[in-house]
């Protein structure tokens, strides 16, 4: 569903990044992607879908290379950014009738759609108001309702549960179970690590913008060590050897 | 005192972007940022070079007393206009509201601060024209020299009152918009009306010459002394320039320091509930989700566009001004008589036809102020969703395009329409008046998204960074103005060859346009 081979991108006028990344995400996969501050989760987001170029390798998107046919790769995917920086002037519904259009979603699509995912996060009520008026939760439900309008075969998601209270996260979860269940796959960066340890089929923990420990949960996690001290142990000592 | 110091730094910091430009580690986003400081240069110059000319035109005219009270005058405006319209995003500015409101700090050390930036942007004005004003006089009055120091003087005490005035205005405006609901519509609403009452007080002040008996030296003179006798400020200065009122001037300094003190504290009583109000948005929870319709892209980014447009006040008050004055200006050419304009002046050695060169005047005067020149920066933090759609480079831009060019089309049938009345006109001299403000309409609209493109702006604080002060517009008004140069040149031709130069000027910027569109779709989206 994704594949990722040897990225590397570097922010011009330092050394800040992420080299030599390789990663592959299948059909019914939730990936976590762990690090720390800095470490370079939201570069490589922003750069598999696409915001940000990148300076090599390769990408692919239910088998589309990303560079040679973005809007393709594009159409296969939905991005959940890190903080819902969403167009404020529209109001909820409106600008869930944008990305529906953008995508092409049928009216009829779009109001079941919809009509689903904002009672299931209970922001109905809320549709006719301008986004400026959410807050930051509300905006984070509308982004997720948004990403699952077309039926996305991947999901990325850049710290989805970030300002969502437990009910809404519990709710995230159950949609992101759905989606894998339809042969969907979720690729997603994460600071809750319990969360991922539990959620997760898949996890990779980058470390100054490099892949240190990668593979199946179950494989990673050898020994009984919880995620939080694998985590702990990588990110301060050094890389405890991969799995790939 | 630390406060006051500590926020003083803080809005000053970083004006034009100088301590982004300095920290910046990026090359490529350093070079764009160093060509955006060079396009504010070279407006600066452009500004300088045009002062310096009009002082030396009016010292050729025996008017060169009056120079440094006409520029002062005119200093002074361009600063109260620019501070005024500013007000509200500067003064009370939303984006740090929380945090300020969290700390532990009296709101009159940041209304202090704020008021010293907005100071600070007119002083820079004043200075770009008064410099190169005071150069010439200088040299060619030979002023006394105690006059002449007063005056550099004064260009230090000329911004206090237009800041403080423009504070005052913008107290007014912003208390009128945060008791109503539709904030943009009265946000616009205010700035409109302000704009045709500036003009109207613009055309009823300003000489007639069509009417005048002597010749321009003379109607000049006439008009700076009929202000010397109206308008006690400007008899002032022109005595302070000549030496002769150097006490008047520290009266009118330390007049302007107390008046900014009281206003300092007057905004400072009840700046945050003020500022709370202004942002407040109304939210019900009684939507019903009903049956909805699907659209084309083409038609959604459109729309996108349009609801990004009329949600900013300032956005929309900025560039409604061309189209408003372009209606303004129809209807005034059927009260006068573009072709008898300087009937009475006399003294001008070649014969001048105005008549050729207003299709391009209107053409400039309603394409002045585009919204393309904006529309890139006005994604600001939203432009990761363009980027991540799936969509082409070429829906987004012509997205952008369309919109401007369907806010456009009614403002230019009516204009046309008015025309029509106002403007008894031969087929050729309609077809030019039709042609030629379409034609500008169009080049300002490709022209202006090129240059955002090139020049754009995302970590803004407020909006009128991107719609006042960035190099795109400014690149793009200025770019306007050197399109009113094939309309002077028809003004020395015979009527005989107007339609045929048009023509030629019409193709050569049907050509730009031509070549800045191509340019625009190859361009990497920034």
């Amino acid at each position: 569903m994704l594949v990722i081979r040897d990225l590397k991108k570097i922010y011009k006028g330092t050394t800040k990044g992420i080299t030599g990344v390789s990663l592959h995400v299948e059909k019914g996969d939730v990936y976590a992607f762990i690090g720390h501050n800095g470490a370079g989760k939201t570069t490589l987001l922003k750069a598999i879908t696409g915001i940000h170029d990148f300076d090599q390798g390769e990408v692919f998107i239910n088998g589309v290379d990303l560079k040679k046919a973005p809007l393709e790769a594009k159409k296969n995917f939905a991005y959940v950014p890190d903080n819902p920086d969403i167009y404020e002037f529209m109001t909820g519904i409106q600008y869930l009738n944008f990305i529906a259009d953008v995508y092409g979603v049928s009216a009829a699509d779009r109001e079941s759609r919809i009509a689903l995912h904002a009672e299931r996060f209970e922001i109905t009520a809320s549709l006719g108001n301008l986004i400026s008026s959410y807050s930051h939760g509300m905006k984070q439900k509308l982004v997720l309702i948004s990403a699952f309008l077309h039926d996305p075969r991947l999901l990325i998601m850049d710290e989805p549960f970030v300002g969502l209270d437990p009910k809404a996260a519990f709710l995230l979860k159950e949609s992101m179970r759905e989606l894998t269940a339809r042969g969907g796959a979720i690729f997603f960066s994460t600071h809750v690590l319990d969360v991922a340890e539990k959620l997760c089929n898949k996890v990779a923990i980058v470390r100054e913008g490099q892949i240190i420990a990668d593979g199946l949960m179950q494989d990673v996690l050898k020994d009984g060590v919880s995620l939080e001290d694998l985590f702990m142990e990588t990110v301060t000592s050094g890389p405890s050897g991969s799995s790939k | 005192m630390k406060h006051w110091s500590a926020f003083a730094r803080l809005e000053l910091m970083n004006l034009f972007d100088f301590n982004i430009l300095k920290h910046v580690k990026d090359p490529a986003d350093k070079k764009r940022r160093m060509a955006l400081l060079a396009a504010y240069v070279f407006v600066a110059i452009v500004l300088a070079c045009y002062v310096g000319a009009s002082s030396y035109a009016l010292i050729t005219l025996h008017a060169g007393r009056y120079v440094p009270s006409v520029f002062g005058l005119f200093a002074s405006l361009i600063a109260l206009f620019f501070a005024a319209f500013k007000a509200k995003s500067v003064i009370w500015r939303e984006k740090d509201l929380d945090l300020l409101a969290s700390l532990p700090v009296k709101p009159a050390p940041i209304v202090f601060a704020r008021l010293l930036r907005s100071y600070a942007e007119g002083l820079i004005v004043t200075l770009l024209i008064l410099l190169p004003c005071l150069v010439i006089f200088g040299i060619f009055e030979r002023p006394a020299f105690s006059g002449f120091m007063a005056m550099f003087l004064a260009i230090f005490l000329l911004p206090i009152l237009p800041t403080t005035l423009a504070a005052w205005i913008g107290m007014l405006f912003s208390a009128i918009i945060a008791r109503n609901r539709h904030k943009v519509l009265t946000e616009t609403l205010l700035a409109v009306i302000t704009v045709i009452v500036m003009f109207l007080l613009g055309t009823l002040s300003s000489p007639s010459f069509g009417k005048m008996t002597g010749n321009l030296s003379e109607a000049i003179l006439e008009t700076f002394q009929k202000m010397e006798t109206s308008l006690p400020l400007f008899r002032a200065w022109t005595d302070v320039a000549s030496g002769k009122n150097l006490p008047g001037l520290l009266f009118y300094g330390l007049a302007s320091l107390l008046l900014m003190t009281l206003t300092l504290l007057f905004i400072s009583k009840g700046f945050f509930s003020i500022t709370a109000r202004l942002y407040a948005t109304g939210a019900s929870r009684e939507y019903h989700l009903s049956s909805l319709q699907a659209k084309s892209v083409m038609t959604a980014l459109i729309k996108k566009e349009a609801e990004r447009y009329f949600s900013s006040g300032i956005y929309v008050s900025n560039t409604i001004v061309g189209p408003i004055m372009a209606i303004l200006f129809a209807v005034s050419l059927g009260f006068f008589d573009p072709a008898g304009l300087l009937a009475g002046a006399g003294e001008i050695p070649v014969t001048l036809r105005f008549q050729n060169g207003i299709p391009f005047l209107l053409g400039m005067i309603f394409a002045i102020m585009s919204i393309s020149a904006s529309s890139v920066s006005m994604e600001g933090k939203n432009w990761w969703m363009m980027k991540v759609l799936p969509l082409t480079k070429k829906e987004i831009l012509h997205a952008k395009l369309a919109f401007n060019l369907l806010f456009c089309a009614p403002f230019y049938v009516l204009t046309e329409l008015i025309l029509l009345f106002t403007v008894p006109a031969g087929i050729l001299e309609r077809l030019s008046l039709l042609l030629v403000p379409a034609e500008l309409i169009l080049f300002s609209v490709v022209y202006g998204l090129f240059l955002n493109l090139k020049l754009p702006k995302f970590n803004w604080e407020t909006e009128v960074e991107v719609v006042k002060q960035s190099a795109a517009t400014g690149l793009s008004m200025l770019g306007l103005f050197i399109a009113l140069i094939p309309g002077m040149a028809l003004c020395l031709l015979p009527e005989s060859l107007a339609f045929p130069a048009t023509l030629a000027a019409m193709l050569l910027i049907g050509a730009l346009t031509l070549l800045l569109y191509k340019a625009a779709l190859r361009s990497e989206l920034p």
